[in-house]
């Protein structure tokens, strides 16, 4: 059925459900947005927009947590966990799609396995183990963790886009002499950019967004990525609201603006992974 | 000479009236005192101040200036502001280690917004003179908000970034308003920069009959000179001579680890009338204070 042949009224409500949607989605970042310019005593009377342009509370974050310290720690840390994951993980679900070898399946189910539980069902055992391993409170203990952490869902996505590349390609470049590691990073990797893409961007939102495990396994506040060192704005006793909203302004333009510049590639991505 | 003293005890100067600071370094020593608080009625002539930092064994711990800072009259705002330059001014310039002061209140604003009002006028205050302590006097009177630990505590919090900022505790306001003076020691101690030493007095028979309010004017001119309403059915005391259990206070305190000063606030309206009685009450409580201290022991660490 085309989009013309669909009658009027199912139209206006596929209309209406999805703009009732956008509004629930965007509400919330509409009201942080002005509330992180607002005075704070309008901070329970604005609504959508704000009643008056203040950005003395941009100032006040900054003053209040190093803010740009933070949003550095979590560049690093990103990157880092990011950099560790997709490089693992890519190779390990290439070997797993690509190659016959004794147990794969199983090695292959025990990581799916690794989905199954929340991370947050590991904390406290993840902080006894880093405790042994003398990784609490230090630079690489986070993008160790990420990066252990994000395998399953990399090597999942992963092994799924490389079972879907044309096994000729592959074959050819074997042909021309191409050894395992050359076919997997001239031909494999490339062909699969969307998957990568799409994989970054899942691991992406969650380590610049994960509070609990940065919570837990740092306590340096000189370490501590954007979303715990903003901890200390969200006191006890005393929440500065408009300043915290302005904080929060800060952590997450940067997951937006990754967002709209790798849209159409997430979009591929995700739909390729779907039909395999 | 001074006895080797345990804590380092001072008095607050406002119980002399308008003086200079060289008489009020005389009769700091004369009476033994270690150091002094130095109050709004010593006149700022920087030349005496400098002559009593170089001659006198009696050392000029701080300054105290507790004006409401925040007063929704700007004209007053002003004059308060003004004073409080010129004593930061004065403490910079001589070394003075310490502020005591009030952080202000606008009766027309809530709690979150009377804080960050005082995050407006002291922030940048607090960062210019790292060297210098300040320290709030939690006095009901004279411009403060932050009366006990309810709002001691989110004020606290939201100047945790300020470590040149903390408490001044004076139990005596604790015990009129009904607030536990023994128990917030121990949770505030981290950010006890100086107490005071002063007694409150509750009259049960006149409460008995008066009952806590008094809606008509009952004004009482304070050696400050300042003009206070007070219920007649409490009145502050010398230390010892009012309804704080000393023994228990000061046990608490050194128990926190608390080894700073010990200021004397002398207001006990019995001692004031004449320079003769002012100096009486100096001597009843530093002679008290003292014997109390030596009974407690400081040199045991706390457990």
């Amino acid at each position: 059925m085309r989009w013309k042949d669909i009658p009027l009224v199912f139209k206006i409500f596929a209309y209406a459900f999805l703009i009732f949607f956008t509004i629930v989605t965007v509400m919330p970042f509409m009201y942080f947005l002005s509330l992180s310019v607002s005075n704070y005593q309008d901070t329970f009377k604005i609504f959508i927009f704000p009643r008056d342009l203040n950005f003395s509370n941009y100032q006040r974050a900054f003053e209040t947590v190093d803010l740009g310290l933070h949003f550095r720690n979590s560049v690093y840390i990103t990157a880092s966990a990011l950099f560790l994951n997709l490089t693992t993980g890519s190779m390990a679900a290439y070997a797993m799609a690509r190659f016959k070898f004794p147990l794969r399946e199983p090695i292959y189910n025990l990581f799916l396995a690794g989905l199954i539980f929340s991370y947050e069902a590991l904390l406290i055992p993840l902080f006894l183990n880093a405790k042994q391993f003398d990784l609490l409170n230090k630079p690489y203990t986070l993008p160790i963790i990420y990066a252990t952490v994000g395998l399953p869902l990399t090597i999942f996505i992963l092994r799924a886009f490389f079972e879907s590349l044309p096994t000729e390609v592959m074959d050819a470049a074997m042909v021309d002499g191409a050894n395992a590691f050359q076919t997997f990073f001239r031909i494999a990797l490339p062909m699969s950019r969307s998957g990568l893409v799409t994989v970054g961007l899942f691991q992406f939102v969650f380590y610049w967004d994960d509070f609990a495990l940065s919570f837990t396994l740092i306590s340096d506040p000189e370490l501590r990525p954007l979303s715990s060192g903003l901890a200390r704005l969200y006191g006890e006793y005393f929440i500065d609201y408009p300043v915290l909203a302005a904080a929060l302004v800060v952590t997450v333009t940067p997951v937006i603006i990754v967002f709209l510049l790798s849209q159409k590639q997430l979009v591929r991505g995700i739909t390729m992974g779907a039909v395999k | 000479m001074n006895p080797p003293a345990t804590l380092p005890l001072g008095f607050v100067t406002n119980c002399l009236g308008q003086t200079t600071i060289t008489h009020a370094a005389a009769v700091a020593e004369r009476l033994g005192f270690d150091c002094l608080e130095v109050g709004a009625s010593v006149a700022l002539d920087v030349a005496a101040f400098r002559a009593v930092q170089r001659n006198s064994p009696v050392k000029l711990q701080s300054l105290i200036f507790s004006r409401n800072y925040l007063h929704p009259e700007a004209s007053l705002r002003q004059a308060f502001r003004a004073g409080l330059r010129e004593r930061l001014a004065l403490a910079a310039e001589l070394g003075i280690g310490q502020i005591t002061m009030a952080t202000g209140v606008d009766p027309r604003l809530g709690l979150a917004e009377n804080i960050l009002a005082v995050l407006d006028f002291w922030g940048p205050i607090w960062e210019a003179h790292p060297d210098i302590t300040f320290a709030m006097e939690n006095c009901p009177m004279t411009g403060n908000f932050a009366l006990g630990p309810a709002t001691w505590r989110p004020l606290l919090e939201a100047t945790a970034q300020h470590p040149n900022f903390g408490l001044n505790f004076d139990p005596s306001h604790l015990i009129w308003q009904m607030i536990d003076p023994y128990a917030p020691l121990g949770e505030f101690a981290p950010h006890l920069k100086s107490v005071h030493a002063k007694d409150t007095v509750v009259w049960r028979e006149v409460l008995a009959e008066h009952g806590i309010l008094t809606p008509y004017k009952l004004a009482e001119v304070t050696p400050h000179g300042m003009e206070e309403t007070r219920a007649p059915w409490w009145g502050f005391r010398l230390p010892n001579e009012g309804d704080l259990d000393w023994a228990r206070w000061v046990g608490e305190l050194l128990h926190t680890g608390y080894r700073g000063v010990i200021m004397i606030e002398h207001e006990d309206p019995r001692y004031t009338a004449t320079p003769d009685l002012v100096e009486a009450g100096l001597r009843r409580s530093l002679n008290y204070l003292r014997h109390l201290l030596a009974s407690q022991s400081v040199q045991e660490a706390p457990s």
